[in-house]
C-alpha cells in the first residue's frame, strides 16, 4: 500500500496523475483516487494538472496518508458502481455489507494517529477538498471533546485561554444548563 | 505537550475548525465557546450568522395518536370519544445533512411526562421553545397544565393549569370538539428576553364571541385574566374581531413579528380570514386583512409565516368551473408579503402553479397538501404533499424555491403523524429553570 511508486512508469497508460508534496515528492495515483478530492477534481477538468499537481501545503508523510485514504475509497466507489447487476439482490446485499464493514474497519484504524497528525489530516482534507476525510477526522476530534469542560478541552488541546474571567462567567452563565 | 500540537490546532483555519464545531451536540458546542475567544468568536459567529443553517434546523412532528393500525395493517380512526391510545413521540427530520442534529428527538429527557399521561400533543413553538398540552388526566380541560420545553438544553417546565374550566357543553359534544374551543399560543423571543408567554384564548361553543383571555408569564409564574381588559377594549374600540368566527390551531400558520403573535382568525359569514395581532399580555394589537379578499377560494388553502423579519401568507388561486359551475377549481397559489408593517401593504411576492408544484393540474383538493413553513431566511416554501393520503401512501415533505422555481422532496413520511412544526435551536437557558 502506501504511495504508488514514483518510478512505476508502466502504469502511467491509464489516467495516472502526478501529485507533488511540499517536501517535493511524487506521488503517481489512478484518475479515479485523485478524484475524491474536489480541488484535485476540478484542475483536472481545466486541463492543468500536466507536469504534475503541486500541494505546497501538504508534506509527503501526511499526503501518502491521504492517498493511502483515497484509494480504499476510490475502490469501494467503483465497487458500489459495478457490481450491483453482476449479483442477485441477496447475495449483492452480503457483499456490499461485508465491504461496508472492511471499509468500516479500515477507517476506524485510519484514525490510530497521533493528534498532530490527525490536525494535519484535517487540514489536508480541508485543502484538497476530499469530504469523506474530512468528515472522518472531524468527526474524531469532536468526539474526543463530547462531555468534556472547557478546561479538559483545553488542555487536550493546547488552547490557551485568553478569556478574562468575567468574559467566562458571562459566556457561562448564558447557557448555564450546559455545565452541568 | 509538544509543539507541533499546539500550531496544529492554531493553524486550523476556521472553516476547518467549523466542521468541527457544527459536529457537536448543543452541550458540547456551548461547552466550547468558554475554551478561548477565537472559538467563541466563531460559535457566536455561526449561531448569529443568518446565512448558516443555525436557523432553520429542520422539522420535528408527533406521532399522531389519532390515528391506528389494525390487525390488518390498514389506518383505522381511533373515535375521538376514546382517549389517545399512547403517549405521542417526537420524531425530527433533519436538514443539515451530516451534521449531528442538535436535539434528542425521541423526547427521552421527558419521557416520564410523556408517560405519565395518556396523551400528550405538540400545540405550539416559538423560537426554539415548544408548547405541549394539554395533559389530559381529568374532565376539565386544561387541569393538568401544560409543558414548555426546550429540546436543544432538554430543559421543561410544568405551567400549571390557568383554571379555566369551559362550562360542559349543553349538547353531547364530544371532548374532541370541546378542546377546538381553547387555543394556546406561546410567544418567546429570546433576543428580548429569557422568558416566555402563553396566552390562551377560550371560545364559547358557538363561536360568538372570545369569551376569556388569560395570559401566564414566567416570569412571574403566574395565570392572569385578561377577560375583562378585553371585553373593555373591544367596547372602546368599537369594531370587535371576535365575532362569528374561529381562531386557527397555530400548527396551521401562525408568527412571531415585530415581537407579536399573530394568527389566523376565520370569520364565518363572510368566508375570509383576517391576521390577529396579539402581545404577551394578550392586548390585540392590530387585525390585518388577508391581502387577496374577493379571491379566496378556499379556506382551507390560507397560511401565515413569518421570513425575513416580515409576515408572509399563502392564498390559493383558481377559478370556476365552466362546466359544472358551483365548482372551483384551484389552480395554484399565491405568496404575499407584508413590506409595509405599518401600513399594512401586502405585496404579491410570487404565484406558483400545481403543474409546478406538485407536478399535477387536476383540480386539487385543498387537503391534498399543507403548508409546513417558511424558510426564516429564504425565499423557501415547505409543503407536505399528501395527495395519496386517502390511499394510504407515504406522503412526501417538500421545499419550494421561489427564487429558482426548484421543488425538491426533502423526505416521506409516514402516515401517522401529527402537524408539523419548523425547528429553530434555542441555547437559551428557560428562565423557570434558574429564578434568579
Amino acid at each position: 500500500m502506501a504511495s504508488a511508486g514514483s518510478g512505476d512508469e508502466k502504469a502511467a497508460a491509464a489516467a495516472m496523475i502526478t501529485l507533488i508534496s511540499s517536501d517535493n515528492e511524487k506521488f503517481e495515483v489512478t484518475e479515479a483516487t485523485a478524484t475524491l478530492s474536489q480541488t484535485i477534481r476540478h484542475m483536472i477538468e481545466d486541463g492543468c494538472t500536466d507536469g504534475g499537481v503541486p500541494l505546497p501545503n501538504v508534506t509527503s508523510k501526511i499526503l501518502a496518508r491521504v492517498i493511502e485514504y483515497c484509494k480504499k475509497h476510490a475502490t469501494a466507489a467503483a465497487g458500489e458502481e459495478g457490481s450491483s447487476s453482476s449479483f442477485s439482490d441477496a447475495a449483492f446485499l452480503e457483499v456490499d455489507r461485508a465491504f461496508l464493514e472492511e471499509l468500516e474497519e479500515f477507517d476506524d484504524a485510519f484514525l490510530e494517529v497521533d493528534r498532530a497528525t490527525l490536525f494535519d489530516l484535517i487540514l489536508a482534507a480541508n485543502y484538497l477538498d476530499i469530504k469523506g476525510l474530512l468528515n472522518l477526522t472531524c468527526q474524531k476530534v469532536a468526539d474526543s471533546v463530547k462531555g468534556k469542560t472547557p478546561e479538559q478541552i483545553r488542555e487536550m488541546y493546547n488552547i490557551v485561554n485568553d478569556l478574562t474571567p468575567e468574559e467566562e462567567a458571562e459566556i457561562r452563565r448564558e447557557t448555564q444548563w450546559a455545565f452541568e | 505537550m509538544d509543539g507541533s500540537e499546539c500550531s496544529a490546532m492554531a493553524r486550523l483555519p476556521d472553516d476547518a475548525l467549523m466542521e468541527i464545531h457544527s459536529r457537536h451536540n448543543a452541550k458540547s458546542l456551548c461547552r466550547s465557546k468558554c475554551v478561548s475567544r477565537p472559538w467563541h468568536n466563531l460559535i457566536a459567529d455561526r449561531l448569529r450568522c443568518k446565512n448558516l443553517p443555525r436557523t432553520l434546523q429542520g422539522f420535528l412532528y408527533f406521532d399522531s395518536g389519532n390515528w391506528d393500525v389494525n390487525d390488518n395493517g390498514d389506518l383505522v380512526i381511533i373515535s375521538s370519544s376514546k382517549k389517545l391510545p399512547r403517549p405521542n413521540y417526537g420524531h425530527f427530520i433533519n436538514m443539515l445533512g451530516e451534521s449531528v442534529p442538535f436535539l434528542n428527538s425521541s423526547f427521552t429527557f421527558m419521557k416520564e411526562q410523556l408517560d405519565d399521561v395518556e396523551g400528550i400533543r405538540l400545540l405550539d413553538s416559538c423560537n426554539g421553545l415548544l408548547l405541549f398540552g394539554p395533559r389530559w388526566g381529568s374532565d376539565s380541560y386544561d387541569s393538568e397544565g401544560y409543558i414548555v420545553c426546550n429540546p436543544v438544553t432538554e430543559q421543561w417546565v410544568a405551567v400549571p393549569s390557568s383554571g379555566l374550566t369551559p362550562p360542559p357543553p349543553e349538547e353531547s359534544v364530544d371532548k374532541e370538539d370541546s378542546v377546538n374551543d381553547v387555543r394556546t399560543f406561546l410567544l418567546f423571543d429570546p433576543s428580548v428576553s429569557s422568558h416566555f408567554y402563553l396566552v390562551q384564548f377560550w371560545q364559547d361553543e358557538y363561536r360568538e364571541n372570545v369569551e376569556g383571555v388569560r395570559t401566564y408569564s414566567s416570569e412571574s409564574g403566574l395565570w392572569s385574566d385578561r377577560s375583562s381588559e378585553w371585553r373593555q377594549r373591544e367596547n372602546e374600540d368599537g369594531g370587535r374581531w371576535t365575532y362569528y368566527g374561529v381562531i386557527g390551531s397555530p400548527l396551521r400558520g401562525r408568527a412571531f413579528v415585530n415581537g407579536m403573535l399573530h394568527f389566523l382568525f376565520y370569520r364565518f359569514a363572510q368566508d375570509e380570514f383576517d391576521i390577529i395581532a396579539v402581545d404577551g399580555q394578550g392586548k390585540t394589537c392590530k387585525v390585518i386583512s388577508w391581502p387577496n379578499k374577493y379571491q379566496l377560494f378556499h379556506n382551507n388553502a390560507c397560511f401565515i409565516g413569518q421570513s425575513q423579519g416580515s409576515l408572509h401568507c399563502i392564498s390559493v388561486l383558481g377559478k370556476q368551473k365552466v362546466e359544472c359551475n358551483d365548482d372551483l377549481q384551484l389552480t395554484g397559489l399565491s405568496i404575499w408579503v407584508l413590506e409595509d408593517y405599518d401600513t399594512e401593504e401586502w405585496v404579491l411576492k410570487h404565484s406558483v402553479s400545481f403543474l409546478q408544484l406538485f407536478g399535477t393540474k387536476i383540480c386539487l383538493s385543498p387537503f391534498a397538501y399543507v403548508a409546513v413553513a417558511f424558510h426564516p431566511d429564504r425565499n423557501l416554501v415547505f409543503f407536505v404533499d399528501q395527495r395519496d393520503l386517502i390511499s394510504f401512501e407515504e406522503s412526501r415533505l417538500i421545499s419550494y424555491n421561489m427564487d429558482s422555481r426548484e421543488v425538491c422532496v426533502l423526505c416521506t413520511l409516514g402516515q401517522v403523524r401529527s402537524r408539523m412544526t419548523l425547528y429553530v435551536p434555542c441555547f437559551e437557558s428557560l428562565a423557570l429553570g434558574y429564578k434568579h
